[in-house]
């Protein structure tokens, strides 16, 4: 064998073998959580049992929790996300500033952001709540939408934008009636994909929303929620608490991975066209 | 009443109402475009205003120092800065190759039919929850890396549990991976199609190709996506207050337990009552932020420099 098939088969088995060892944790965590969450997913969905120290109890209202703030927090990400991309990608002044501003927030980390939503919301309120939990979720999803906007946005054949403009419609018009039609598909996907983030995000919830032990009475109250539930309960010595945080990490990765698919979905087959 | 006289047809339209939906949409999206940047005001100010009196103190003082004691009311957060860095790094020197090689996979070698499949398996590594990083590494990497460090029977300042700066290191690896892979595989899928054919032609092999035509045009947004994983690596805190050990002693190599500086944040914030301490940590925050903030803002542009012009070209 020549030296240049040497490399080459090297080169083959170097990126295979690197494509492999990227994706053999998610192989791993997998294969090690199922059989540890399944025995515990009965109990752990039981809300009967849901109210007791973090982790052993169960983790439905932990569950109901996450969908509360997680929820609170795309209705207030995604549609500013929506119109921030929007801005920055039409705006013919300002909308690199608008660009950089994304980036700029997307560039703080989550802990950061937990903090500046336990200034902004907790503190005036006084209380550990499901909202300031929302807002600070909202402003990790903000920048992912932005962004995956702006770029869907400007990604448009400029010939759909010609024809919207030749048409006679205003400038705002054809954003609305002829280009965010056509990428809303992928922007729905990035929303998926956004809350998919968000779903997961521990460091932004732990000085908001906090927790408790009980299903939440309403949405200015200490509420409790998958990853915190996981958080508190990892560290605790205890077999069940252990036991429990495995179902509450299954579920957690269910739902993390079950939008990332739907937004995989979404996509469609027709972005394997593009190149 | 005398008869109206003949006025002829205005040749301007009359006044329109008024379009409200350009109105809404344009005033909507112009509001929601102030929302990121004042965010980022309202954090820079926030954490400037906390840390004042640290700030007033000593500019620098608090990153220096090397003892954190909030009882004793002396803050250093050397240790912490210590550990970011260390865990980074390793995370970085195991990531950014395992990261190459798959985007390379995905990019140059992969069956086109399955690379739709395969790109979104990458991105669900991404998409797993850090906290479940965390559960995992507890049950999994700690007593690998436990057994690991008590054969080789390094003495003196090893943890117990696997609690350690390697352990640090190695699971965000994992976590940084899919992150430095995504965007790489993006940069190496922007290199025109025409680079490669040209090599091809010349009888270039995979490799050769990779070599002649791809890399050497896509280095910059290739230290982009690294970048991009440095950025993410220095503000996860949820996996590195599980597995680090919290040590407040600067830490004795990679063995020995340590503590960062996002970590710090999220353990000890709830707990800070002490203006002192309060300030000390608002201060860390600012360097957290000014840090984060170049590194991401730096692998931004190189990511899309690489990205866009092509991808738009694709399009006219």
């Amino acid at each position: 064998m020549s030296a240049r098939q040497a490399k080459e088969v090297v080169f083959r088995v170097v990126c295979t073998g690197g494509f492999l060892v990227a994706v053999a944790p998610l192989v791993a965590l997998v294969a090690y959580a199922v059989p540890r969450a399944i025995d515990g997913l009965g109990p752990a969905l039981s809300f009967a049992r849901a109210t007791s120290a973090p982790g052993t109890g169960g983790v439905s209202h932990a569950l109901l929790g996450s969908v509360v703030v997680v929820g609170i927090g795309t209705a207030i990400g995604v549609p500013l996300g929506i119109l921030a991309g929007v801005f920055a990608a039409e705006s013919r002044r300002l909308g690199r500033a608008a660009r950089l501003a994304v980036d700029l927030l997307a560039s703080l980390p989550p802990v950061v952001i937990g903090l500046l939503a336990y200034v902004a919301v907790v503190l005036p309120l006084r209380r550990h709540s499901a909202l300031a939990g929302g807002v600070a979720l909202a402003l990790v999803i903000l920048p992912l939408v932005a962004r995956g906007t702006d770029a869907l946005l400007r990604m448009v054949p400029a010939s759909l934008r010609d024809v919207a403009i030749s048409l006679g419609l205003s400038r705002w018009r054809v954003v609305l009636f002829a280009l965010l039609p056509a990428v809303s598909r992928g922007v729905v996907a990035t929303a998926a994909v956004a809350t998919s983030r968000a779903l997961g995000e521990t460091a932004p919830l732990l000085y908001t929303s906090f927790h408790a032990a009980t299903v939440p009475s309403g949405l200015l109250s200490p509420t409790p929620t998958l990853p915190i539930t996981i958080w508190l309960a990892a560290t605790s010595p205890h077999d069940p608490a252990r036991a429990m945080a495995w179902a509450a990490a299954l579920l957690l990765l269910v739902l993390a991975l079950g939008f990332h698919a739907l937004a995989w979905v979404l996509r469609g087959p027709a972005a394997k066209g593009t190149r | 009443m005398a008869p109206r006289s003949f006025r002829p047809p205005r040749l301007a339209p009359p006044r329109r109402r008024p379009r409200r939906v350009d109105d809404l949409l344009g005033i909507a999206s112009a509001t929601s475009a102030w929302v990121p940047g004042l965010v980022v005001l309202f954090a820079g100010v926030v954490a400037t205003t906390l840390a004042w009196p640290s700030l007033r103190a000593a500019p620098l003082g608090v990153l220096w120092g090397d003892v954190w004691d909030p009882a004793a009311g002396r803050f250093g957060a050397w240790p912490m800065f210590v550990g970011t860095a260390v865990t980074t790094s390793v995370a970085l020197l195991l990531a950014a190759p395992v990261a190459l090689g798959a985007a390379l996979y995905l990019a140059e070698l992969a069956p086109v039919q399955a690379r739709r499949g395969l790109d979104v398996l990458l991105d669900l590594v991404s998409a797993v929850p850090s906290v479940v990083w965390g559960l995992f590494a507890l049950d999994v990497v700690l007593p690998v890396v436990d057994r690991t460090f008590r054969r080789m029977g390094s003495g003196g300042d090893v943890a117990p549990g696997g609690f350690s700066l390697l352990s640090g290191g190695i699971v965000l690896a994992a976590m940084l991976v899919p992150t430095i892979a995504s965007a790489s595989r993006e940069v190496l899928r922007a290199v025109p199609t025409a680079y490669r054919e040209a090599a091809i032609a010349l009888g270039a092999t995979r490799w050769e190709v990779v070599r002649i035509a791809v890399l050497p045009s896509a280095w910059g947004g290739l230290l982009g996506a690294l970048l991009l994983g440095v950025g993410r690596a220095l503000g996860e805190a949820t996996v590195m207050a599980m597995i680090l050990g919290a040590r407040l002693d600067a830490p004795r190599g990679l063995a020995s337990p340590g503590y960062s500086v996002a970590a710090l944040l999220l353990d000890q914030v709830g707990e800070a009552t002490a203006v002192a301490h309060l300030a000390a940590l608002a201060h860390v925050t600012l360097a957290l932020l000014v840090v984060s903030i170049g590194v991401h803002v730096a692998a931004r542009l190189l990511v899309d420099r690489a990205v866009e012009p092509r991808s738009a070209r694709v399009t006219t």
